[in-house]
């Protein structure tokens, strides 16, 4: 199946993607921050609307919806880590309505957009195989700068998930590290949206990072293995999703929990015993 | 001289919940103190404002002559136990390395040297690459005591380091901490009054005001769950 060229565009388009969800998921779910990154994810909605309004009505060109989702998203990252680092007593409640105005701006955008609006239902559940080489290019380059930020920052990175007081005692800038954790979870957001949509990427930001957290003891081994996984829900997704001729976005968010769900009854043996170090 | 802790008329309120009211306190350089206080009496309060974590709503803290933010690197902290993440992936050598960790892209050199230093004189070798969750209540509280000494402070901050502990854990971090006298300030938070009268130079209790107390008077009174009456003579607890 892979020698259709848009199927490889596809494959390659999924395991990019994986080290985006792999790395930036492993600390979204070691410093419990999935609700956050759904606000985000959702809440980009609506700059990117806002991009495909603008492009069609005034025929702007180059003024690509990923361009105005990395903008909706890096905005609303720093909203929302100032929530969190100001609000603390209403944090959720707050984020919440971040997530549903951003939607509700991005929804009312493309509506009055002019022509089809298929771009709404890929952009909420993705489309992979709408990956192009352009996007390759755009997807492979952010996954560098991520790696960069992250070998650079691994460490401070690890001191704030695992106890902010004592990163705080060791002169770390947790406040302003805590917002560069953000703006990373919002351009794996963004480079999750063409495989799996904004409204299922959550799925890849966490699942393959809290099933790896079943096996592994080091932090460093948990994002090896969760890229890994990453990698499987995207491959595997892609390839049922062709043979049952379902939508990919769906078929691999859903594949994703299919096996999540089957290793949790074994939770509690890996847990006391992982075996890979 | 200059006191490793001193604080004047120290108040603090979490809104208009006033938790510490006019504290006076003076502690000496490597003495070995304990906190005790009824639970909300504001001895956590008072380590959070030690740290500068928080500040006073009226009053002074200095560390050595220093205000506590200044002084932030020369703190070892040791949090309550229940309050680390125990799922997190983290074995227990990359633990006691964070605590020597700087605002830098890696770690001082040395590092790993000084990690497995204080891992076997916690008595953590043949766990140091066992994960951080599969520890004990006993070898955690070890290792995030190992976590403290690594960066060499002068001033030990402990938040009920012996509790949820087994006995031979407790009195193992006893002794080591009582090994630190002369040489570190220690402060310890505690509800094991038994354990520490004979170890302690000096017990300040923590219930709005700091009282203090010499430890062979205020054992068998606290243990009492005496906290909220006054202090009763030796004679009078010995009688009830």
């Amino acid at each position: 199946m892979f020698n259709e060229s848009f199927l490889q565009m596809a494959l390659w388009g999924g395991l990019l993607a994986s080290i985006a969800s792999g790395t930036v998921g492993s600390f979204v779910v070691v410093k419990r921050i999935s609700f956050l990154a759904g606000s985000i994810s959702h809440s980009l909605l609506g700059g990117m609307g806002i991009c495909l309004w603008l492009q069609r009505t005034y025929e702007i060109t180059w003024l690509h919806p990923l361009i105005g989702a990395f903008l909706g998203a890096i905005a609303s990252a720093l909203l929302i880590g100032y929530v969190h680092l100001h609000y603390r007593e209403r944090e959720d409640a707050v984020i919440g309505a971040i997530w549903s105005t951003g939607m509700a701006i991005g929804v009312i955008a493309i509506s009055l957009t002019p022509g089809t609006n298929v771009e709404l239902m890929n952009y909420l559940f993705g489309n992979i195989l709408w990956i192009d080489k352009q996007n390759l290019l755009f997807l492979a380059l952010l996954d560098g700068g991520l790696i960069l930020t992250l070998l650079f920052y691994y460490q401070r990175l690890l001191s704030l998930c695992f106890d902010e007081e004592q990163a705080i005692l060791r002169g770390i800038p947790v406040r302003s590290l805590y917002l560069l954790l953000l703006v990373l979870v919002s351009i794996s957001v963004v480079l999750l949206i063409q495989v799996i949509g904004t409204a299922l990427l959550i799925a890849l930001l966490t699942i393959p990072a809290t099933l790896a957290s079943l096996f592994t003891r080091r932090f460093s081994s948990l994002i090896i293995a969760s890229i890994a996984f990453s990698a499987l829900f995207n491959v595997g997704g892609l390839s049922l999703s062709y043979f049952l001729d379902w939508p990919p976005g769906s078929t691999i968010a859903l594949l994703s929990a299919l096996i999540y769900f089957s290793f949790l009854p074994f939770k509690n043996r890996l847990y006391q015993e992982p075996y890979l170090t | 001289m200059t006191f490793a802790v001193q604080a004047s008329r120290l108040s603090f309120s979490y809104g208009k919940r006033q938790v510490l009211e006019e504290g006076e306190l003076t502690i000496s350089p490597g003495q070995f103190i304990a906190i005790i206080g009824p639970n909300g009496g504001g001895k956590t309060t008072l380590l959070k404002l030690l740290l500068g974590f928080l500040r006073p709503t009226k009053g002074e803290i200095l560390l050595f002559g220093k205000s506590p933010e200044k002084m932030r690197q020369k703190i070892g902290y040791v949090p309550q136990i229940n309050r680390s993440d125990r799922d997190f992936p983290i074995t227990v050598l990359e633990l006691v390395m964070l605590g020597a960790l700087w605002n830098r892209p890696s770690y001082p050199s040395g590092t790993k040297e000084a990690a497995l230093y204080w891992i076997e004189e916690l008595g953590l070798t043949l766990h140091r690459n066992h994960s951080f969750a599969s520890l004990s209540g006993g070898l955690a509280q070890r290792a995030l005591l190992a976590r403290a000494l690594i960066s060499n402070p002068d001033l030990l901050l402990l938040d009920e380091p012996t509790a949820s502990v087994d006995p031979r854990s407790k009195e193992f971090i006893l002794e080591k901490l009582h090994s630190f006298r002369k040489k570190k300030t220690v402060l310890l938070v505690t509800h094991d009054l038994s354990m520490i009268t004979e170890k302690v130079d000096k017990v300040f209790c923590i219930q709005k005001t700091i009282t203090f107390y010499h430890p062979q008077d205020v054992c068998q009174h606290f243990a009492m769950g005496l906290y909220h009456a006054p202090l009763l003579s030796r004679e009078e607890v010995h009688v009830q």
